[in-house]
């Protein structure tokens, strides 16, 4: 049995302090992730809270044929694809951007070369978000989590060639939208 | 073939997902064409801009939300949702309500939502059953003792115990009986007994009040009393468990009273009985105060919060 096997094993008995472990192991994996599905740091808060709370009371229908991380994938997809739904029905480049900028940046005490780095990384995350929902997820599984094809097309239940697709396009779309910070960086 | 860039076979190149026959057909592509190299070129780019960025990370208690959070709904959900998400699996229902109703269960939630079930239980006894025995129950650590047990693991035909509702039943009594409100005080206000006193200001007399669900029901029957005091038992991250008989009308002007104090009292979250059946002849139905007592600084840091979902911090 794995540790997760074992932790969920306990958590069913009774011990939630195993549950709380599985949360600490993975919740910043799961919310790295989802802040680029989602495209702000508050709503992948929700969405990830919210995937560990129906992962802790669904739990007894967890059938281990798969990893627990994958499990809680697929749960936190459907949430973050709700969410979607009722929040975002279509959003810019510039609309992301403003929503990660939220984050406070200390102007004043970082060289020009901090500045611009900020300046790149708000950019790359807003390209990121202004992505149609289809190809940012594959794309997110791909490149942050290092999913192979398979994989991918097993959390998102879709063909692999369509997983193929989807990443080569948005690829090709991120490409175009950050032609302007990619000749920089060259 | 289109435009080399259109060509999916340089993504998956990249990614290492070709057959050898296509990554032999991709490098005959590479070699002859500058734009299928630029694209590859401007694909690793992408990849390395991705993976550069910061990792993103949550605040230290999130692990400490979740719990709560989850045990906040673990009791909501199965008594008010209808025919649920938790429905359908086979066995679902029984083994929640062992999850419940399971006596090491720590978290506080589910403790509670075992008080209300052994509450129901105890109130839903014949009235003159009560009434003939009421000075003079079982020993009261064996009788608690057997109630906590899961009902489901419970020989039918053991002396004492009654019969056990099946785990759906559980939910239903769960639901139709008991009010449950999981409140949140903290350590001031449970040391300046501000919770009995809202009790006193709307006639609600404490019958148990205990650390143990298990303690408060021994000492349920006929023990009304106003000088049951929740301080003595107010220990950070221990829950209390109060349980009082109150009208609709008390119970609802005591949570007003409770919610108008967010310093105080927060998530005062109330776990209503679904279908309101008729309680006992005065119009009272058993209600259980779940107290969660909480440090000033995280009563100070956390937002309140009114419903079962809490805000976000």
């Amino acid at each position: 049995m794995n540790d997760d096997a074992q932790l969920i094993a306990e958590t069913l008995a009774g011990r939630s302090t195993a549950f709380g472990q599985l949360v600490e192991k993975y919740q910043d994996r799961l919310y790295n992730t989802m802040v680029h599905i989602v495209g702000s740091r508050d709503d992948a808060r929700d969405v990830v809270q919210d995937a560990f709370v129906q992962a802790f009371l669904k739990l007894e229908t967890f059938q281990q044929n798969c990893a627990f991380y994958t499990w809680l994938y697929r749960i936190a997809f459907n949430a973050a694809a709700s969410l979607s739904r009722r929040r975002r029905p279509a959003v810019s480049v510039e609309e992301v951007r403003d929503s990660f900028g939220r984050e406070p940046v200390d102007k004043g005490a970082g060289p020009p070369e901090q500045m611009e780095e900020e300046e790149r990384r708000r950019h790359v995350q807003a390209a990121i978000a202004a992505l149609p929902e289809e190809f940012r997820t594959v794309l997110v599984l791909r490149e942050m989590e290092g999913y192979c094809y398979e994989e991918i097309a097993e959390i998102l239940e879709l063909p692999v060639g369509t997983v193929r697709s989807r990443l080569h396009r948005a690829r090709l779309q991120l490409r175009q939208s950050l032609k302007q910070v990619l000749a920089i960086e060259d | 073939m289109n435009r080399p860039c259109e060509n999916e076979m340089l993504s998956a190149y990249l990614d290492g997902e070709l057959a050898p026959h296509e990554r032999q057909e991709v490098e005959r592509l590479l070699a002859a064409d500058a734009e299928a190299r630029q694209t590859l070129a401007d694909f690793r780019a992408l990849r390395a801009a991705l993976q550069s960025l910061p990792l993103e990370r949550l605040e230290p208690d999130f692990r400490d939300r979740v719990l709560r959070l989850a045990e906040h709904r673990m009791l909501a959900e199965p008594v008010v949702a209808g025919p649920g998400e938790l429905r359908p699996v086979a066995g679902g229902w029984k083994r929640l309500a062992g999850r419940l109703v399971r006596p090491r269960n720590l978290f506080w939630p589910a403790v509670a939502a075992a008080a209300a079930l052994m509450i129901v239980l105890w109130h839903g006894r014949p009235a003159e059953e009560v009434s003939q025995k009421p000075a003079a129950p079982p020993p009261p650590d064996r009788q608690v003792a057997e109630r906590q047990e899961p009902p489901a693991s419970r020989p039918e035909s053991e002396e004492g115990w009654r019969p056990s509702p099946d785990a759906g039943q559980v939910a239903e009594v769960v639901a139709d009986d008991v009010v449950v409100v999981l409140c949140e005080v903290t350590a001031e206000a449970a040391r300046s007994r501000t919770f009995e006193q809202v009790l006193a200001n709307h006639q609600l007399r404490p019958q148990a009040v205990s650390n143990d669900p298990g303690g408060a029901l021994a000492r349920l029957a006929g023990r009304a009393s106003d000088r049951i005091q929740v301080s003595p038992q107010a220990v950070a991250g221990k829950p209390i468990f109060v349980s009082v008989e109150a009208t609709p009308e008390q119970l609802e002007a005591a949570l007003a009273q409770l919610r108008a104090q967010p310093k105080a009292f927060r998530s005062v979250v109330v776990q209503t009985p679904k279908a309101a059946r008729p309680s006992s002849p005065g119009g009272k139905r058993v209600v259980v105060f779940v107290l969660h007592v909480v440090s000033e600084e995280s009563a100070l840091s956390s937002p309140p919060a009114a419903s079962p979902k809490p805000a976000a911090p």
